[in-house]
């Protein structure tokens, strides 16, 4: 068996291997290709432009004028000409001896974006869907992928006219393109394959969600920063539990801003990974996930919270047992009570109310698991208080009753078997 | 407690001393007792790493639960028959409080340990049990009565809080874990010396399984009940004890 971390290794391993393959077939097809001078958008013009604004003048689509430009042409406007085709300097200086051609002084994104800027720019897939190609500036200025250039998740597209794609649908696009974030995001994009969204994709659900369905693809934001955006896009498909959350005294927070602490849909459902939580491995692992949070006295300081929840909750009855099923690795689903069995999931509120409703609102939760509970069963409980004079005290004189007795009758016999051992040793 | 020994005027090489019925006795709450303690101390020190390897050993936590519940209807089921023996003998007026403390206990115990200590020129003479094996039949009746009604608490917490305070249940938990831990360090320590490691028993006392005491043990440890038994005179008990503790007696104690 391989543990995925294994798996990312070789898989690493296997990638590079590959990638280098494919860097040699590139330098060995552009070396052939370099002597063609296949036009590209990246060629220069060869003259300087002034007083010749007008390129549409000289270089009509299609037949006829000094140099026709090609057929495909015919729908470009005259200013986006000089976004492919970059000027020469009017007087350009003489190039060192072997140096390589001037670049284009027009950044790729510039040149792509002379085109893409254009609002209604649309193309119609081979399925009849009509797809937007309008980017604007904007998203990708603010997005964390600001320092890429477009060619970078285009990989297709080197030169216009660009290559047919090869989809048929919007989704279909969606799936190719999101497909190349593991070129970069290797770590992330492998964990998502244990994921029950990839598991459904394809024939089941095309709809199931990829990387770009979370992140964006222009406006990649940073998740860091920006998790209720995140989670928002949970909620487009899981709208049910997303309204529920929102509620929440986690949601609530998340989405008014400002809490960098509070949990968002990833922090629970192990981003990427997210695991079906019907796993019996799921429920026992809840108690430790909450813990992450809720046994951080820094963190829970700051809202005035008990930070020994999780371990007033390890040492009882409960704690202990989910502690020891998790360690034996148990399969089947456990029903023994949990942090969330409790609080509750998504809805997860505040512990407030007078004392009576809090009573009873502990009784109507032991009785979902002890239905014959009485009124007194609550109190059998330590509710996540430590075993103390104030808050249990008759648990605390037994214990200290025992903690001061055991060791009295302990020195207290080994004395006596001392001192019997020493008269033998005198009378033998 | 019911006297087994017979009284021959002749004086026997061996006694009973304990009958079959009490060396059941002993054999149940040593096979439960022992059996509560392998299943119930890793369950007390759940978070140790030995008493997680010791409870997957056993199939895990439930398995364990399952064993230490089932080796405590043993335990439960011998402290019934210990109690229905006792009642069944005082109604038929043949209980003899042979294990019950008296003054004279309290008496032995300092003489005992001023006689180790060399201050006391004679050890104490007991009589049918010394104040240490009355101490420990104490100790496991009262300690057994501990752990089986907080064992039920623990056991039965829904339906002991209907009419019962919440809190006796983690006080309960306390009260079980502690007292079984009060237990197992008298019998580690104090029963393990008495019955096992003591110069005088090493390896061990066997008298508890055969139920046969020798003669010279009798007299060594039980004095007053061998002149009891035999009808012997107690001073000439004393005499044949200290023709025994001669300092220049080649055995102590006499060996059988």
């Amino acid at each position: 068996m391989m543990t995925l971390r294994e798996y990312g290794s070789q898989a690493r391993v296997v990638a590079g291997l590959l990638l280098a393959m494919a860097m040699a077939l590139a330098a060995l097809l552009a070396s052939a290709t370099m002597a063609q001078a296949t036009p590209g958008f990246q060629q220069q013009t060869p003259h300087p432009v002034e007083g010749m604004e007008n390129c549409v003048s000289c270089h009509p689509a299609g037949t006829g004028g000094v140099i026709p430009s090609p057929d495909e042409h015919a729908n470009y406007g005259n200013d986006s000409c000089l976004g492919c085709h970059p000027v020469v300097q009017a007087e350009p200086a003489e190039p060192a001896p072997g140096a390589p051609p001037d670049a284009p002084q027009l950044p790729p994104e510039d040149a792509c974006l002379t085109c893409h800027s254009n609002p209604d720019l649309t193309m119609t897939l081979p399925s009849g869907e009509e797809m937007e190609i309008f980017v604007e500036g904007q998203e990708l200025a603010g997005s964390v992928h600001a320092q890429l250039t477009c060619t970078d998740c285009h990989r297709d597209i080197s030169a216009f006219p660009h290559r047919p794609l090869q989809v048929e649908t919007r989704r279909e696009y969606t799936l190719t393109q999101s497909d190349l974030c593991h070129r970069c995001h290797f770590e992330q994009a492998t964990r998502t394959l244990d994921s029950i969204h990839f598991g459904i994709l394809g024939e089941q659900l095309p709809s199931a969600p990829v990387c770009t369905d979370c992140h964006g693809y222009h406006d990649v934001p940073d998740p860091a920063t920006s998790p209720d955006l995140l989670s928002t896009r949970c909620g487009h498909c899981h709208a049910q539990v997303y309204d529920s959350y929102a509620g929440s005294v986690h949601g609530a927070a998340l989405l008014a801003g400002g809490h960098p602490d509070v949990p968002a849909c990833g922090d629970c459902h192990l981003v990427h990974t997210s695991i079906t939580i019907d796993r019996a491995t799921f429920r026992l692992e809840v108690p430790e996930m909450c813990g992450r949070c809720h046994a951080d006295e820094e963190m829970m300081d700051r809202y005035g919270l008990k930070s020994n929840v999780y371990d007033t909750y390890a040492r009882d009855f409960h704690g202990a047992t989910v502690g020891l099923l998790r360690q034996e690795g148990v399969l089947e689903p456990v029903d023994v009570a949990v942090c969330s069995d409790c609080h509750g999931v998504h809805d997860i509120q505040p512990m407030a109310g007078t004392v009576e409703q809090v009573e009873q609102r502990a009784l109507e939760m032991c009785q979902r698991c002890h239905p014959d509970a009485g009124e007194n069963f609550p109190d059998a409980w330590l509710g996540h208080y430590e075993i103390s004079l104030e808050d249990a005290p008759l648990a605390w004189l037994v214990r200290a009753f025992y903690t001061v007795l055991i060791p009295f009758m302990l020195i207290g016999l080994m004395l006596h078997i001392v001192v019997d051992l020493w008269q033998f040793a005198r009378r033998r | 407690m019911d006297r087994e020994g017979r009284s021959p005027r002749r004086s026997p090489e061996t006694f009973v001393r304990f009958s079959p019925s009490q060396r059941m006795e002993h054999l149940l709450i040593m096979i439960s007792f022992t059996a509560l303690v392998v299943t119930g101390l890793p369950q007390k020190f759940f978070g140790a790493g030995w008493a997680q390897n010791l409870i997957l050993l056993m199939g895990g936590i439930d398995n364990t639960r399952f064993l230490h519940r089932a080796f405590a209807i043993l335990f439960c089921l011998e402290a019934v028959y210990h109690f229905g023996y006792i009642i069944w003998l005082a109604a038929a007026g043949r209980f003899v409080p042979t294990m019950i403390p008296t003054r004279k206990d309290l008496r032995d115990a300092l003489q005992s340990f001023s006689y180790a200590a060399g201050f006391s020129p004679r050890r104490p003479m007991y009589g049918r049990f010394d104040f240490r094996q009355k101490f420990e039949y104490w100790g496991v009746l009262l300690g057994g009565i501990i752990v089986i009604v907080t064992g039920l608490i623990l056991w039965f917490p829904v339906e002991i809080t209907r009419f019962l305070p919440g809190a006796i249940v983690p006080a309960a938990r306390e009260m079980h874990g502690g007292e079984a831990l009060l237990a197992l360090s008298i019998i580690v320590t104090w029963h393990l010396y008495g019955a096992h490691l003591n110069p005088k028993h090493f390896p061990g006392d066997k008298t508890i399984f055969t139920g046969r005491i020798s003669r010279e043990k009798m007299i060594e440890d039980h004095p007053l009940e061998y002149a009891r038994l035999t009808g012997t005179p107690v001073e000439e008990v004393i005499a044949q004890l200290e023709e025994h503790h001669q300092p220049d007696h080649p055995d102590h104690p006499p060996a059988g």
